[in-house]
């Protein structure tokens, strides 16, 4: 099977957006395959082409989980070392009363709220 | 993407991102379409908002001495809504000379209507009436529920004598005012 020199860059949210990470590549069958540390972020590994890979990479920012795919086109992989920022939720109380009766409590039943796209 | 809540006794709680949404109802026996607000922004430093919903049912509470649709009726008879543990909500109703005391707006549905608790809190001055928190559902969008009001019992009153024990008075007459 033929070998493919890539780059893997490993992306922080710093000025200059790299970030120093622990990196394990696995194969397809779970075999481990690679496993050391960014040097400015980076690292360079031959693999097979045609294969895919399981890359977990291990920062500051936490551990991350990626899948990728050596082609023939593609020769520098690109990874963010970090969750993006999700919307956080927060606990809210609904209450529901009766029109008529003033701060009758409803004994049961649902309201759905209806989130616009 | 829609989210639900729950509501139980009157609240439900669920995590929401801040944002704003358009708000529907599920709740057996009331007219769904009436939830308002109908829409809600959900904002940083607010986690708690208020809802309403009406129904659009009949409860007729009809106050006889015998407690039938024939009996003879009580006019004067008064009634409040309550929850479970008897606490009143909204203004009393009061029969007219037909015995009816008519709830409004009350929850109805064929197979999963609310429990509608009630108290009667008076009655005519002339009968006795049970001040229980009472019950029912309305599978109905109308309904009768007949209640009871009988005759004050027969009480025997005597009159004697201070400063002679046992003597009685020959004639007289007593009042009695509530």
């Amino acid at each position: 099977m033929k070998l493919r020199n890539v780059n893997i860059r490993i992306l922080g949210t710093g000025i200059s957006n790299i970030c120093q990470a622990c990196v394990s590549i696995y194969d397809s069958c779970g075999n481990l395959v690679y496993e050391g540390l960014t040097c400015n972020g980076c690292i360079s590994i031959e693999l097979k082409m045609y294969k895919g890979y399981i890359i977990i990479i291990k920062s500051y920012a936490g551990v991350r989980k990626e899948i990728f795919y050596v082609d023939t086109c593609t020769t520098c992989y690109a990874f963010r070392a970090y969750e993006v920022n999700r919307p956080e939720e927060d606990l809210v109380t609904f209450l529901l009363t009766d029109l008529n009766y003033e701060n009758l409590p409803i004994q049961k039943g649902e309201i759905i709220l209806w989130q616009n796209q | 993407m829609a989210k639900s809540v729950t509501i139980t006794n009157g609240s439900g709680t669920v995590e929401l991102i801040n944002d704003t949404y358009a708000v529907t109802a599920e709740v057996p026996g009331y007219d769904n379409s009436t939830i308002n607000p109908d829409s809600v922004t959900v904002a940083e430093g607010t986690n708690t908002y208020a809802f309403t919903i009406s129904a659009n049912g009949t409860l007729t509470l009809h106050v006889t001495e015998e407690g039938t649709a024939q009996g003879a009726p009580i006019e004067g008879a008064t009634f409040v809504r309550t929850d479970a543990d008897g606490n009143e909500f909204g203004s009393p109703v009061t029969s007219d000379d037909q015995g009816n005391a008519v709830l409004a707006n009350v929850p109805y549905d064929a197979n999963n209507a609310p429990t509608i608790y009630f108290k009667q809190t008076a009655s005519d001055g002339e009968h006795e009436f049970d001040n229980t928190v009472q019950n029912t559902t309305l599978t109905a969008q109308t309904a009768t529920v007949e209640i009871a009001n009988p005759e004050g019992a027969e009480r025997t009153i005597t009159l004697t004598d201070a400063n002679y024990e046992n003597l009685p008075i020959n004639s007289g007459t007593l009042t009695f005012t509530n």
